[in-house]
């Protein structure tokens, strides 16, 4: 299943979530529901989604997280958007997404930065 | 006396004529034997009753007009037995005084006859004469019309000939000429009085004369011509070319040639202007041919221009690829930091071309600033403002910061006046202010050697 290939890790307060090339609509629910379990479950300060490997982004993606930022954000946590690829970011802009109070970092490890945090 | 009686009596009945006395009451007291032989005896019986059977008197009886006159009455009567006579009636006085008519009748049926004959034979010649005459006088004026009408018909033929427009010629089967019209007058300057009688000769130029002669001869025998071209000199020298068609006329025997009539027709102008127009018409080749040359010449430049001009334009679209990516050269200044000075107007395709090479060059080196120097740039517009606002959220979502700088006055008027939202983007006045800025981010200082 589309489950296997999402892994929530957890790194010292930070939660890392890589997410696959080409997700299709269910592994994007899935992401947002283990995410949401993981902020649960762990005493995080903030989330990681590594979107590097997405080449393409579709609407419904793009919504989804930047719902499931805010959605953090309402949990007490800080989402850090990672790794995005420029087709993706032009893409992005293009049709207007919002990310809301999401912050956006080059890499994983700027990312970590961000939110306070060094391994 | 008594003799005398008698003798008389004797006399009255041999009279080859008839005498009657007659009263005023129609009584014939008297007839000799002459009447007594044609009509018989009247025996008491009124005139009228007696030749006639009438019941009252003739109305043609003229014999009582001499007792109303008192004088002797001629006049002629149809007896009853279909003769004639001529009548003499005297008024007489009986001795007993009463008055009578003495009436004598000579039988002139023979006369009469002869003289009706005379007169019938008279009347058929008078008729036969006046009919004669009237046969001669008709005959006189037709003749006279006919005379009338061939002078007319003459005299319209002669002027047909005289006046009409095409030269005419005769001449005799000794090509003397012997009639000149007035269109050949005007065509040779010749007057007609001057040529009749002379050799057709002196009509044509010297060089041409014999071979016109010639020409001519032809039609002796009869030959028509149809349509033959002969020169014709006028006296001032100058020749005209003249189309000419003939025919001979013959005596009555149909074999004597009597003379020959030609027509013509001065094609002198025509002909000068079918050779102009031929000439023209060359001319107007000539030119087109000439006029094609050049067209092609032109073409072939033409075509050697386009193939010019495609290269040129092969080598301008490319230089312009070209231009375009050097137009936006994205330069890492420093560790972290990439700088983009854009120089000239800026249109939505450069726009567009600088956020693909920012996002790239930013992921490239891992920058976290990105310094848009905007100083050489001097207008901008709605479309070209949101594609740099566009290119700023992109490069926000990369997770990089963007400092905008160098915004000159102009700009800042058309970005306000536009109603472009730059509140969230770090505007810096100069390009060594926005480094600065970078240089804060980033947690660098720039410290002088000591």
């Amino acid at each position: 299943m589309a489950d296997d290939n999402i892994s929530v890790i957890k790194i010292h307060d930070v939660l890392l979530v890589t997410v696959p090339p080409d997700p299709d609509d269910g592994s994007v629910n899935i992401l947002q529901y283990k995410v949401l379990k993981g902020m649960e479950r762990h005493r995080v300060k903030g989330l990681v989604l590594d979107i590097s490997a997405c080449q393409t982004v579709d609407s419904f993606f793009a919504r989804v997280i930047a719902e499931t930022a805010q959605m953090v954000v309402l949990m007490g946590g800080q989402t850090v958007i990672a790794g995005m690829q420029p087709s993706v970011a032009i893409t992005a802009t293009q049709l207007g997404l919002k990310i809301g109070n999401a912050l956006t970092a080059l890499t994983v490890e700027h990312a970590l930065h961000k939110i306070g945090t060094t391994i | 006396m008594a003799l005398d009686r008698q003798q008389f009596n004797d006399i009255l009945e041999q009279l080859p004529a008839y005498l009657i006395l007659l009263t005023p009451d129609y009584q014939v007291p008297f007839a000799n034997r002459f009447f007594r032989e044609r009509f018989g005896q009247a025996h008491g019986r009124r005139c009228y009753e007696h030749l006639f059977g009438r019941d009252e008197p003739c109305d043609i009886c003229e014999s009582f007009v001499t007792l109303e006159t008192g004088r002797p009455h001629e006049w002629q009567w149809n007896g009853p037995d279909g003769r004639n006579y001529h009548i003499l009636d005297i008024p007489f006085t009986d001795e007993d005084g009463s008055t009578l008519i003495l009436e004598m009748g000579i039988d002139v049926t023979k006369y009469k006859q002869a003289e009706e004959e005379l007169q019938k034979a008279h009347d058929a010649l008078e008729s036969s004469v006046a009919e004669r005459t009237a046969e001669l006088n008709q005959e006189l004026a037709q003749r006279l019309q006919a005379e009338e009408a061939f002078r007319e018909t003459n005299a319209y033929l002669e002027n047909l000939i005289n006046y009409a427009n095409a030269p005419i010629i005769v001449w005799d089967p000794d090509y003397k000429i012997v009639r000149f019209n007035h269109a050949f007058e005007r065509l040779t300057g010749y007057v007609a009085d001057e040529v009749i009688g002379k050799s057709l000769e002196i009509l044509f130029p010297d060089a041409q004369r014999e071979e016109s002669m010639a020409l001519i001869r032809c039609t002796a025998p009869g030959e028509r011509w149809e349509v033959v071209e002969i020169a014709i000199a006028h006296v001032d020298g100058s020749v005209r070319t003249v189309l000419w068609n003939s025919a001979t006329i013959f005596r009555e025997d149909g074999i004597t040639v009597e003379a020959t009539i030609a027509q013509g027709q001065d094609i002198t102008e025509r002909k000068k202007a079918e050779e102009e127009l031929i000439k023209s018409h060359e001319e107007l080749e000539l030119r087109v041919q000439e006029r094609t040359a050049d067209l092609e010449k032109l073409n072939e430049t033409l075509r050697a221009e386009i193939e010019e001009r495609k290269r040129a334009e092969e080598i301008i679209s490319r230089q312009a690829q070209e231009i375009l990516e050097v137009s936006t050269p994205v330069i890492q200044i420093w560790d972290g930091i990439v700088t983009v000075p854009l120089i000239g107007t800026l249109d939505s395709r450069r726009t567009q071309q600088l956020m693909e090479q920012l996002l790239q060059k930013i992921v490239e080196t891992g920058s976290l600033v990105a310094l848009i120097d905007v100083t050489g740039v001097p207008t901008i517009d709605t479309k070209t403002a949101q594609y740099l606002i566009e290119t700023i959220s992109a490069v926000r979502l990369l997770g990089a910061e963007v400092v905008l700088t160098g915004i000159r006055p102009e700009i800042a008027r058309t970005l306000v006046q536009l109603g472009t939202d730059l509140s969230n983007v770090n505007t810096r006045s100069s390009f060594s202010a926005g480094l600065l800025f970078a240089f804060n981010l980033l947690k660098l200082e720039v410290v002088k050697q000591t």
